[in-house]
């Protein structure tokens, strides 16, 4: 009763996550096409979730990954997998309250990384897993971005150059439509998969499912809804992330950005690699820009993307551990996690609720 | 020793480079096309605005196939 009471929370707070994934990345996803007027906001937004939607079905390869690449499945339990996502979260909402770009699919494997050496020591982590299927992946999909979107929009800028400007922007907003698709389909082709890859590590720890095997339909399409809500609702935040903070753009950038960020997550999601999605579209914008005029890239948005890529593998991990470590004192039952989570609600509910007092004092005060 | 398996990930990057490159080769191509055929209609050679026509559409079957082709590889396993 007890363990099915802490999958139930598990699988909860995974769907919780994915929907704070995608109500955090929506931003990334939709700024390129809002920016340069290829689609209304609101139309992005809709279109971006429906696609995020869709993106969840088309692959199981980084749920493969994520369920059985980096820890020891026999080695955990149900406790180990919330603790790992609690760590993710509570660094998600630590560099969300400090406004640094962090990658939520690093913060889930570093959170269940840390919290799996300390329940089960360094045998039941897999280093070349984590070595070969994240870290190296993560140095060169940024990379990969920006330099396929550079040489991109250098092909079109030849190819589009001399006519007149009119034609040609009409022409890549409309492109804009397949390419911003596209790269909100490979969001959550390989975003929402990690939510995946958790909930059927839980599930082989609980004895649902055997090692090996592909998550059932119903997380997968819970998944699926959760990243889709997530990235709905996140539309009425003001988009400006990566279309306007790193580069302003023309709809060609947008076009090649979009391409080559969607390029690069379609592709490693087929090779079961879970990519920082913000990363890589970052990367990508940054290319595209680079490439017309170096100076065109905010480069300090750029290192605060790096330093928060350096920081959120181990922060995280120890944060997955502390909260490993807080859950055993309470035993090995269900209590730990119960009294972990809210502590976790409570604190947040808090935050919130100063943080929107104080937004209504500022109001207030101007007004 | 930590050993990177190499092959699926340049087969990855290399997937993706020539994914987005040829896209937006090809979508370049259709805008070229389809301004150009305005261009010689307005100084009346229609015989090169049919052509630039071509060169659009082909550009635009070219630019579905890529990702049409980008989406069956992915969905298979």
């Amino acid at each position: 009763m007890g363990s099915d009471l802490i999958l139930v929370i598990v699988v909860g707070t995974a769907l919780a996550f994915d929907f704070t994934n995608g109500f955090h990345d929506t931003a990334n996803v939709v700024a390129t096409s809002v920016s340069t007027r290829a689609l209304s906001p609101r139309t992005a937004v809709a279109y971006a979730s429906i696609l995020n939607f869709v993106g969840a079905f088309i692959s199981l390869a980084v749920a493969a990954t994520i369920a059985s690449d980096f820890v020891d499945q026999g080695a955990i339990d149900e406790t180990v997998v919330f603790a790992g996502l609690i760590g993710a979260i509570i660094w998600n909402l630590l560099t969300w309250y400090f406004g640094l770009p962090s990658s939520s699919s690093h913060a889930l494997i570093g959170g269940v990384v840390g919290a799996t050496l300390v329940a089960a020591g360094t045998g039941a982590v897999n280093g070349t897993g984590l070595v070969d299927k994240l870290i190296v992946p993560a140095l060169v999909a940024p990379v990969l971005a920006f330099a396929v979107a550079a040489m991109a929009i250098v092909a079109a800028y030849r190819i589009v150059g001399r006519l007149r400007p009119g034609p040609v922007s009409r022409g890549f907003r409309l492109g804009q439509v397949v390419s911003g698709g596209l790269l909100a389909l490979s969001h959550g082709t390989n975003d929402a998969q990690k939510t995946m890859g958790v909930i059927a590590l839980a599930l082989v720890a609980h004895g649902d499912l055997a090692q090996g095997r592909d998550p059932p339909t119903w997380v997968i399409v819970s998944a699926a809804s959760a990243i889709s809500l997530g990235t709905y609702t996140g539309g009425w935040r003001i988009i400006r992330t990566m279309g306007s903070r790193i580069i302003k753009m023309d709809p060609a950038q947008g076009f090649a950005a979009q391409s080559a960020g969607a390029a690069a997550i379609l592709a490693a999601s087929h090779f079961g690699y879970p990519l920082s999605t913000t990363h890589t579209i970052s990367g990508a914008v940054m290319g595209a820009g680079a490439a017309k005029r170096l100076s065109a890239v905010r480069w300090g948005v750029a290192g605060n993307i790096v330093a928060a890529w350096v920081l959120t593998l181990p922060a995280s991990a120890a944060i997955g551990a502390a909260v490993y470590g807080v859950t055993q004192l309470f035993g090995s039952g269900v209590t730990g996690p119960l009294v972990v989570t809210a502590a976790l609600l409570v604190t947040v509910g808090i935050a919130l609720a100063r943080r929107l007092s104080q937004g209504r004092a500022i109001t207030a005060a101007e007004g | 020793m930590i050993e990177v398996a190499l092959a699926p990930l340049v087969a990855a990057m290399l997937g993706a480079l020539a994914g987005a490159i040829s896209g937006t080769i090809a979508f370049s191509l259709v805008i070229y096309g389809i301004a150009r055929v305005g261009d010689m209609r307005r100084m009346g050679r229609t015989g090169a605005a049919t052509a630039y026509g071509a060169l659009g559409v082909v550009a635009g079957l070219a630019a579905v196939g890529i990702v049409a082709l980008g989406l069956v590889v992915v969905t298979s396993k």
